[in-house]
């Protein structure tokens, strides 16, 4: 592991890893997680392949079986420490289920000898459902795309060996199991949290239930409502879901309506590891500035703000702010049991409580040109967590932009009035749902 | 199919819009080429899954664990009023309690090579109880610390053998609960 502690859990070497580690540390993103978990939640959140057959089970966990030696951070299960959670690494890769139920069920995080994720199977879908605390988005869009690769390879196709996944015939890297916070930790000084509270999307919860609409919308149309502002896609994206919000909020509205936007700092650091390596940057709009916001008041209120939350200088700071508090002696030295409570008071008032929904855009997913027509697209939901009931996710395969909402809440009308606000706005835009009621089994 | 309400192409066999609950009209699509992916009906929601205090998973040492501290609870309150005084009781019950669970655990642990780990974790907390009963002994006159010192002691022999005939079990197992 790179964070040094005097005891080392695998080989220090550089490159390929000599021996499983039998455990993990959390890293440093991850140990709010389990923390957080309620009783009937923990952030489990979904990423799916849907190819152009029907998934055959057998040979899917055949996938699995020969996938899990090349990521082992994957295959893990909770446990609990005197002062922090841990992963110990298990063998068991019978992950394989049908999907009968709605997406983004709680993980069973301290059932022995279980890993933090399943494979779901439904028709032509195979999805990827995975404990916060394991990894991050992009670490399991890898994952993903390498077990479809996998399975497809086992299907009789040859895929060939890319960028885009992962090598399965070379051992794990140390690089993919490091906590890349630590490594790219810098001392600062008079770093500070201040943030006030968000507007709340409230409406009447439903239990144990996931509402989830998946639009699809060309790059091109979106693009070119983007240039006529002058702003980037994830820009537009941003403002539309703040005006949707800003629709449905109740006048006066005394707080900010604010957008979490995730952003993976692979790119910026350089890094290839497999587990959590992101941070959020949040901007929004203040609604009782103003009488009535036009979408135009909101672009010019947040243009210019992500890319100023994403530059590096920015990044680095939030790094050493979630590694300093971490790190810090006395944080380390209270027993786990005690820093849960803190935890998930950290998580639900100084995180959650700070942005009114995130919406997640994983940029262009890139496949081996052998795999694309295999397949036909990539889903990815993030679920609702006790606070914040919409939630939303952005990416694209560079030709279609892929944008789902995934709430607890029956009710539609931010989805409603983001879809309407693009293609009142020319983008060609297409609606799927997994609510029954909406589709006919004919 | 088509919501012409909210403007957006629907999957094939949508009847309701899902954004606005309108009906779908039957019109083709504006983006060609894209099918629909399913999700299974579901007919009811569910319950939340059962919490269970005691975990499913059927080790053993969780009952001698649990046992033990049931016991301990049971000689300290109610057993103080009935049987004993609470100085017996903590000199002499609890400890006495510790020792059987560590026999126990020390027993199992030998006959089941998959129980050694949760042995080790088991075991250190029934030492860390005796070293307090131990401590609280040396204050007050009125306890004993005889058998808090044997429960250390088969405590210790149970690690030791343990770390000799698992010893990188033994170092994960250590290493991993305890870092900080």
């Amino acid at each position: 592991m790179s964070e040094n502690t005097g005891k080392p859990q695998t080989e220090e070497l550089s490159g390929a890893l000599k021996e499983i580690p039998k455990w993990l540390r959390l890293d440093t993103a991850a140990t709010i997680y389990p923390g957080a978990r309620k009783r009937n939640w923990n952030a489990t959140y979904r990423m799916a392949i849907v190819l152009k057959e029907e998934i055959d089970p057998f040979l899917l966990q055949q996938a699995v079986d020969d996938i899990a030696p090349r990521i082992p951070s994957y295959f893990v299960q909770l446990r609990s420490g005197l002062f922090w959670y841990y992963f110990e690494h298990t063998e068991n890769t019978s992950i394989v289920e049908q999907e009968d139920y709605y997406p983004c069920r709680p993980s069973k995080l301290f059932e022995l000898g279980k890993p933090l994720l399943r494979v779901l199977y439904y028709k032509r879908r195979i999805a990827l459902e995975v404990f916060h605390s394991v990894g991050d988005g992009g670490a399991t869009f890898l994952v993903l795309k390498t077990l479809a690769a996998r399975y497809l390879e086992l299907k009789g196709y040859t895929i060939e060996k890319t960028d885009e996944i992962l090598n399965i015939n070379e051992p794990p890297r140390q690089e993919e199991l490091e906590d890349a916070f630590k490594k790219h930790y810098v001392k600062m000084k008079g770093l500070k949290r201040k943030e006030e509270n968000a507007y709340q999307y409230k409406k009447k919860i439903i239990p144990n239930y996931l509402n989830v609409i998946h639009g699809m919308i060309p790059v091109s149309d979106l693009k070119a409502c983007a240039k006529d502002l002058n702003i980037t896609i994830t820009d537009y994206l941003v403002a539309a879901f703040l005006y949707a919000h800003y629709l449905n909020a109740p006048k006066p509205c005394k707080k900010p309506i604010i957008i979490s936007v995730p952003v993976s700092m692979r790119p910026y650091f350089g890094s290839s590891t497999l587990r959590n390596f992101s941070l959020y940057t949040n901007f929004g709009i203040y609604p009782d500035k103003k009488e009535n916001f036009t979408f135009e008041d909101i672009i010019s209120e947040i243009a210019g703000k992500l890319k100023e939350g994403t530059t590096k200088e920015v990044l680095q700071k939030g790094i050493s702010i979630n590694v300093k508090d971490a790190t810090n002696p006395f944080v380390r030295l209270v027993p786990s049991i005690l820093k849960r409570y803190a935890f998930r008071f950290i998580f639900y008032y100084m995180g959650e409580a700070k942005f009114t929904s995130p919406l997640t855009n994983l940029g262009i997913i890139k496949v081996p040109e052998t795999m694309k027509k295999h397949m036909d697209r990539f889903e990815v939901i993030l679920g609702a967590s006790p606070s914040v009931h919409l939630t939303c996710t952005a990416f694209s395969d560079g030709e279609m932009m892929s944008i789902t909402f995934s709430s607890d809440y029956i009710e539609t009308d931010v989805q409603r009035d983001f879809f309407r606000f693009l293609s009142g706005r020319g983008a060609r835009v297409r609606v799927e749902c997994n609510r029954e009621e909406s589709w006919s089994k004919a | 199919m088509r919501c012409l309400k909210c403007d957006v192409d629907l999957g094939e066999n949508y009847e309701i819009c899902p954004l606005c609950a309108s009906p779908a009209a039957d019109v083709p699509p504006v983006i060609e080429g894209i099918k629909t992916s399913e999700y299974p009906a579901i007919k009811a929601l569910r319950p939340f899954e059962k919490r269970y205090l005691i975990p499913r998973s059927k080790t053993f040492n969780h009952y001698v664990f649990l046992i033990a501290v049931l016991l301990s609870l049971l000689a300290v309150f109610p057993g103080m009023w009935l049987l004993w005084s609470g100085y017996t009781a903590l000199s002499i019950v609890i400890p006495a309690i510790c020792i059987i669970a560590e026999v126990l655990i020390f027993i199992k642990s030998l006959a089941l090579k998959t129980m050694r780990q949760n042995a080790i974790i088991y075991t250190v907390p029934l030492i860390i109880l005796n070293v307090i009963l131990t401590a609280a002994a040396a204050v007050s006159q009125q306890m004993s610390s005889l058998l808090s010192l044997a429960a250390i002691g088969c405590g210790l022999f149970l690690l030791i053998i343990l770390g000799i005939i698992e010893p990188e079990k033994f170092k994960v197992e250590f290493q991993s609960r305890f870092h900080h």
